[in-house]
């Protein structure tokens, strides 16, 4: 039986601590990763991007709307619905609510926990 | 099986359980799923040492069925067969490389191992590998866990030694 | 051989217990386009697929029979029959006698023969515009709760009343949803009907729901977070519809005395009430009647809970939402009412 020195048990151990807090804290402290929007046209996904990776911005061209997605952003550009309320909403960046475009059923939405079940308003 | 053998298991079993039971009422305020003392793995320890590898196995699967049976917790049931397996491995394969007085040691590879199991579990329930976030914690927290309930462990072992347990 | 049996029946119990881990935690949403807004529902359990089915069946029936602006709905025969009694279904008979309830309490602030107006401003169309003083004047006339008569289980309009269920519909929306769910054993489930949240139960895990209160001030920002069980909340605010028209921002929430938008120094108004269908009435009734008789309204009647959001940048809630309901982020200042009036 081959004998394992203590002293270098301790170094094994050492060595974990350090890496898991250093993970700990690097975990806090790096932006989160992927932020990924999701275009639907009547239900069904059309688009994925991840808004982190996005170097150029470019247009999404739907048959009835325009998506402008851009580097960490996403909004309805264009839209031939009688009210804009989707265009009027503006960019989303955050997972709280998606932009709806009612008439033209397109939803675009920012997937990921925004910290709530529901949202009250509209 | 000599009677004097299954003896010292059943009452080795008891223990844990008793133990394990008291432990779960203690609320621990990590907020971590998964933190826990694990204070029943001192017995699991004193019976690989004191006895064998297999009655360890054996006290370790009683306490683990029993344990969550009259916890009325069966959800954690899957959980505590998969970190109880990783860590019995790890046990019986740290016992055998490090010596009687690196018990503390043994005990920490093999809570590391415990955690790693009931992550693994998690990843696959939750279908998500979204929980291995909390890995770190949980290697930090098996170092300290283990090495408490690993010195328990090593002397009782230490003082114990004599006792003939089978 | 004892001895392998005895493992082999600990290890068919432990198998035994693994189907059931998750049940109760697992989830099934739905997304549905109805009554010209998006809903989207979430039901826990077993029961989920089964109860996402009924509901929708259910949604898009309750469109059918109270849309206003449908042809053959009941409401619009309703309408098209003023000056006699027109029997109503249930759901309809519902909405009135809450909406007629409010009306009364709220002195008017609330009133469902708001639809001449309505449909004046074009918010009910597409073709939103600012009426002339006399347009405007001309259908105030018509708008009034009083004129809506009932009698058993039907109801006769005065000429030329035209009622609009759309302050209301939603909310009872919601509180059929979750009376179907409950009915079908469902323990925990939460829906919103374009914003008209009601949860049932609480979460699997026994943790209270999390509901955002929007900011409209922020596209993705919320003024704070109420956590909540069993309550339907629902907001109303200018910010929801409205359209710009010579500089100036018109919403769609009518003061049906002024027959203009309501202009009290409200963004927006959050009920937290138990039945959805009165939280949906309540919150346009309040947004309307302004803080301060809003407030009275609240100590007068009680049953509910509310958060105002001003235009000064202050958070009001009434004090049975302290501890429910706490600030997200700096923009916006917080203070409790209580019903003896003292601000905290």
């Amino acid at each position: 039986m081959k004998k394992v020195s203590n002293r270098r048990l301790i170094a094994i151990l050492a060595a974990l601590l350090v890496i898991s807090l250093a993970w700990m804290v690097l975990a806090r402290v790096l932006p989160r990763g992927a932020l990924i929007a999701e275009v639907y046209v009547d239900g069904r996904l059309v688009h994925t991007a991840d808004l982190n990776k996005v170097r150029e911005a470019y247009v999404l061209e739907l048959p009835h709307n325009k998506v402008l997605v851009e580097h960490g952003q996403i909004s309805m550009c264009e839209a031939d619905c009688p009210d804009h309320l989707c265009v009027k909403q503006g960019k989303i960046s955050g997972s709280a609510y998606p932009i709806v475009c009612l008439p033209n059923k397109v939803i675009i939405r920012i997937v990921g926990k925004s910290g709530v079940d529901a949202v009250s308003g509209r | 099986m000599n009677i004097r053998r299954l003896t010292s298991d059943a009452l080795l079993s008891v223990i844990a359980l008793t133990i394990f039971i008291v432990e779960a009422q203690i609320p621990l305020t990590f907020a971590v799923p998964g933190v826990k003392l694990g204070l029943s793995n001192i017995v699991t320890l004193i019976t690989m040492y004191l006895l064998s590898k297999k009655d360890a196995g054996a006290v370790l699967f009683i306490r683990i069925i029993l344990g969550s049976v009259f916890s009325g917790n069966t959800m954690a049931l899957l959980y505590s067969i998969a970190g109880g397996a990783l860590s019995y491995a790890v046990m019986c394969l740290a016992s055998s490389t490090l010596s009687e007085k690196q018990i503390w040691a043994v005990s920490i590879f093999s809570a590391m191992a415990h955690n790693m199991g009931q992550l693994l579990v998690a990843a696959l329930v939750m279908r998500s590998s979204a929980v291995f976030a909390y890995t770190p914690v949980l290697i930090v927290a098996a170092i300290f866990v283990g090495a408490f309930t690993g010195l328990c462990a090593q002397y009782t072992v230490l003082r114990l030694k004599n006792l003939r347990l089978k | 051989m004892k001895q392998k049996l005895i493992l082999a029946i600990c290890l068919s119990l432990a198998f035994l217990c693994f189907p059931g881990c998750s049940e109760a935690s697992r989830s099934s949403e739905s997304q549905i386009f109805a009554m010209d807004t998006v809903m989207n529902l979430t039901v826990y359990g077993g029961k989920a697929d089964a109860a996402l089915k009924a509901a929708a069946s259910k949604i898009y029936a309750l469109d059918d029979q109270l849309s206003a602006t449908k042809k053959d709905s009941e409401v619009s025969r309703l309408n098209a029959s003023a000056g006699v009694f027109t029997q109503v279904s249930e759901p309809v008979m519902k909405q009135i006698q809450t909406s007629l309830e409010v009306s009364e309490r709220s002195g008017g602030a609330y009133d469902i023969s708001i639809r001449p107006l309505v449909s004046l401003w074009g918010f009910d169309t597409n073709n939103a515009h600012v009426p002339s003083a006399s347009e405007i004047a001309a259908a105030k006339q018509l708008v009034n709760y009083r004129n809506i008569e009932v009698s058993g289980s039907a109801v006769k309009l005065k000429e030329g009343t035209q009622v609009t269920l759309a302050a209301i519909a939603k909310g009872y929306t919601s509180q059929t949803l979750i009376n179907l769910f409950r009915e079908m054993g469902v323990k925990s489930a939460v829906v919103s009907l374009g914003g008209n949240v009601q949860t049932l139960g609480t979460k699997p895990d026994g943790s209270k729901w999390r509901v955002g209160i929007q900011d409209p001030k922020s596209a993705s920002g919320f003024v704070g977070v109420l956590e909540t069980a069993d309550m339907a909340v629902v907001t109303s605010g200018g910010y929801q519809r409205y359209f710009d028209e010579g500089g100036k921002r018109y919403h769609h929430i009518l003061d049906p005395k002024t027959g203009y938008p309501a202009d009290n120094g409200l963004i927006s108004v959050t009920i937290v009430c138990p039945d959805g269908t009165l939280a949906d009435a309540l919150s346009t009734t309040l947004f309307v009647l302004g803080m301060e008789r809003a407030l009275e309204y609240w100590r007068t009647y009680g049953g509910f809970e509310a958060i105002f959001v001003t235009e000064d940048g202050k958070v009001a809630a009434t004090e049975g939402l302290r501890g429910c309901f706490s600030l997200s982020g700096g923009a916006y200042s917080l203070g409790f009412v209580s019903k003896s009036g003292a601000e905290s």
